[in-house]
């Protein structure tokens, strides 16, 4: 009975709490956003060229936290070791979207009307990133995402939002590409996952550029969610005369075909795309299976450029870095950069900036095409002796 | 490749998918078939069993005492669980029972979450036999193992229930609780036995699966538990030899589909077929027409 009541009241108050929750949101939004529309065109962050401020976002707790704490953690170590080497001031704020669209428009509107920072760098997965690439249009603030990878993030915004990783069709024509020009290639069997876009997209954008290049998709199999066992698909595979399977999943699904293809006699090469980084994680004592397997990257850990960023963070916070921060770490030395070039914090003397320069950066030289998207040296990975090599090298 | 072989191929992979539902069947049979209770945490039981193994594997012991340790383990799990979840409600209406059962699979792949992370992990997989060649074919040593251990493991029960005295009482108590009791049996006993057979069959079902596909995670129990399901309720739930057979239609079903038809379509004839036998046969292919007893 006590009990009982305990819990009633405490669902109560639970309930009430939330309720003021809300509210305090709701209120919050509407007042930002009046702030915001009223911000004329014409955009400029506060300060000087030597302190102003710089804005990062991206979910910070909840379950896809890995990806938004490696972001904005890369980018605030960014901006300290420019601070370093150039004697400036320049402050990074950094906010938690909790991978929610509401909150990210939210913290877009206290970073342009609160803190005037010079430009974003965020957000860090696609419905973030989309929903503050539609707000900006009005303000005008460059916006550069590291990480997210949906078309719909620079299509459907204004000229001022860039992203600093591959878009899913880019990946995987660039590895159909490297099929056909660097392995002279001619016949390939895909393996897909069906209920997943980013599978299915890849699915769709490698066999389109394989085939216009030349090429012949024999065979191509695909299987639902949650699959383990994937020998009916593979034993039919086996029974075509292939040069390359390409295998683009996410890493457990990677690990699980290639340990199944070889068991199968399976002898092609195989090749994926950036899903596949992390798949020694769930190798185990079976990492001889992914030898030679080959997948475009967004950085290879072997790379000498990368491996200041990954020590440093490693002492910063303890933990190893991976493609978004390392993503982030670049954006975010782009933006400063540009800002420098310019020698202005006026939002479109920034975007000039950016737009027109070919940024050298720790994995190579960065520049963006008409619709904001990144033209930038692709890099392959190979799995040698259990590790993660550059491709070639 | 010629169409033959690859039909022998196929059919093989069939076998070895169908042998791991049968493996998970057993289980799932055993417990309905004499607490009448659809334990929907048995898919979770093979995950617990699965990274209890991974545990004492990692700590450097041999696979045969880690093997051992994970079943004693599991058993353990399934009487506590019966002892604090279940005999509490064995009262209550069958449906009250249903949820608990969804509601502890939930508590085991949340807590393994919290845990050892949502993060697949490797598996060292400890079964090394030489692979099998007949002809043009080779079957690989995780295939033959788990249709062997499957099949062995349907006979011992099997005789277990109809042979001992144990398993005459466990007959007793599916046919009626209530005589049981009177003629002195000591129902609770039995259930609680029943549920550590059946969780002990979980843990070497779960120890046979990591051994085929070598990453383990959290939820890896949901998606075999469910065919597994359906794979008893096919053969006729409470039936053990049912459950076996209705493992292996269900694999053969399912390769010879995405073989032969088409990948996408395997799952929806999978699911058909099931409906189509509950309409006609609505107690499996082995199962009893029992009729409602007033």
């Amino acid at each position: 009975m006590k009990f009982e009541r305990l819990l009633k009241g405490g669902l109560a108050l639970a309930m009430s709490v939330m309720m003021v929750a809300c509210a305090n949101e709701s209120t919050g939004t509407t007042t930002n956003e009046g702030s915001a529309t009223s911000t004329a065109t014409g955009y400029e962050g506060s300060g000087d060229l030597t302190s102003f401020k710089l804005g990062t976002l991206g979910p910070r707790t909840g379950s896809v936290a890995v990806y938004g704490l490696a972001v904005t953690n890369a980018a605030r170590l960014a901006v300290d070791d420019w601070n370093a080497a150039h004697g400036t001031k320049i402050e990074m704020i950094y906010e938690d979207t909790q991978a929610n669209e509401t909150q990210a428009l939210n913290i877009y509107n206290k970073f342009v009307s609160d803190d005037k920072v010079a430009a974003i760098i965020g957000g860090t997965i696609s419905s973030e990133s989309i929903a503050i690439a539609g707000a900006s249009s009005d303000t005008g603030i460059p916006i550069i995402s590291p990480s997210a990878t949906a078309a719909a993030f620079t299509n459907d915004s204004g000229n001022n939002v860039f992203r600093g990783c591959y878009t899913d069709p880019q990946q995987a024509q660039l590895v159909a590409d490297f099929a056909i020009d660097t392995l002279g290639v001619k016949k390939a069997a895909i393996l897909y996952n069906m209920s997943d876009d980013y599978s299915a997209g890849l699915e769709e954008s490698f066999k389109k550029e394989f085939e216009a290049k030349g090429g012949t998709v024999v065979i191509s199999e695909s299987y639902p969610a949650d699959t383990v066992d994937f020998r009916t698909q593979l034993t039919k595979i086996s029974g075509e005369d292939i040069d390359v399977l390409f295998v683009p999943n996410y890493y457990q699904d990677d690990f699980n075909i290639t340990q199944q293809a070889r068991e199968l006699g399976i002898t092609a090469q195989i090749l994926g795309c950036d899903g596949w980084d992390g798949v020694l994680s769930v190798a185990g004592n079976n990492a001889s299976v992914l030898e030679g397997a080959v997948f475009i990257n967004q950085y290879s850990p072997d790379m000498e450029s990368v491996q200041g960023i990954m020590e440093a963070y490693r002492k910063a916070y303890n933990e190893e870095i991976n493609s978004f921060g390392i993503n982030a770490y670049d954006a975010t030395m782009l933006v400063l950069n540009a800002i420098e070039k310019a020698g202005s914090l006026k939002a479109e003397d920034i975007n000039a900036q950016i737009r027109s320069t070919e940024y050298q950066g720790i994995l190579g030289s960065i520049k963006f095409d008409e619709n904001g998207d990144p033209i930038k040296t692709p890099i392959y990975v190979t799995i040698k002796d259990g590790q993660y090599v550059t491709y070639g090298k | 490749m010629s169409g033959v072989v690859m039909f022998f191929m196929q059919i093989i992979n069939g076998l070895n998918i169908g042998s791991i539902y049968a493996l998970i069947a057993l289980g799932y049979t055993m417990v309905y078939g004499i607490a009448k209770l659809i334990n929907f945490a048995h898919g979770d039981i093979i995950m617990v069993g699965a990274y209890l193994s991974l545990v004492l594997l990692n700590t450097g012991m041999h696979w045969s005492l880690a093997t051992i340790l994970s079943i004693l383990g599991c058993a353990l799990l399934g009487f506590t669980m019966e002892k604090v979840a279940y005999k509490p409600l064995r009262k209550a209406s069958r449906i009250s029972l249903l949820i608990t059962a969804i509601g502890m699979s939930y508590l085991l792949q949340n807590s393994f979450q919290i845990i050892f992370s949502a993060n697949p992990k490797p598996y060292p997989a400890f079964i090394h036999l030489p692979a099998l060649k007949i002809g043009s074919i080779t079957i690989s040593s995780n295939y033959y193992t788990t249709f062997i251990v499957s099949v062995f493991l349907m006979i011992v029960l099997n005789l277990y229930i109809k042979k001992t005295k144990m398993g005459k009482a466990m007959r007793s108590v599916a046919e009626d609780e209530g005589a049981a009791r009177l003629m002195g049996i000591n129902v609770d006993q039995t259930i609680s036995l029943t549920f550590i057979i059946g969780t002990g069959l979980a843990a070497v079902a779960g120890i046979l699966y990591s051994n085929c596909y070598t990453i383990i995670s959290p939820t890896m129990g949901s998606l075999p538990g469910i065919k597994a399901f359906i794979a008893a309720v096919l053969g006729g739930i409470g039936s053990i030899p049912g459950a076996v057979l209705g493992g292996f239609i269900l694999g053969m079903v399912e390769t010879l589909v995405k073989a032969y038809i088409s990948s996408q379509l395997a799952d929806t004839i999978v699911f058909l077929i099931l409906i189509v036998m509950l309409v006609f046969k609505p107690a499996g292919i082995l199962g009893k027409n029992v009729k409602e007893k007033v």
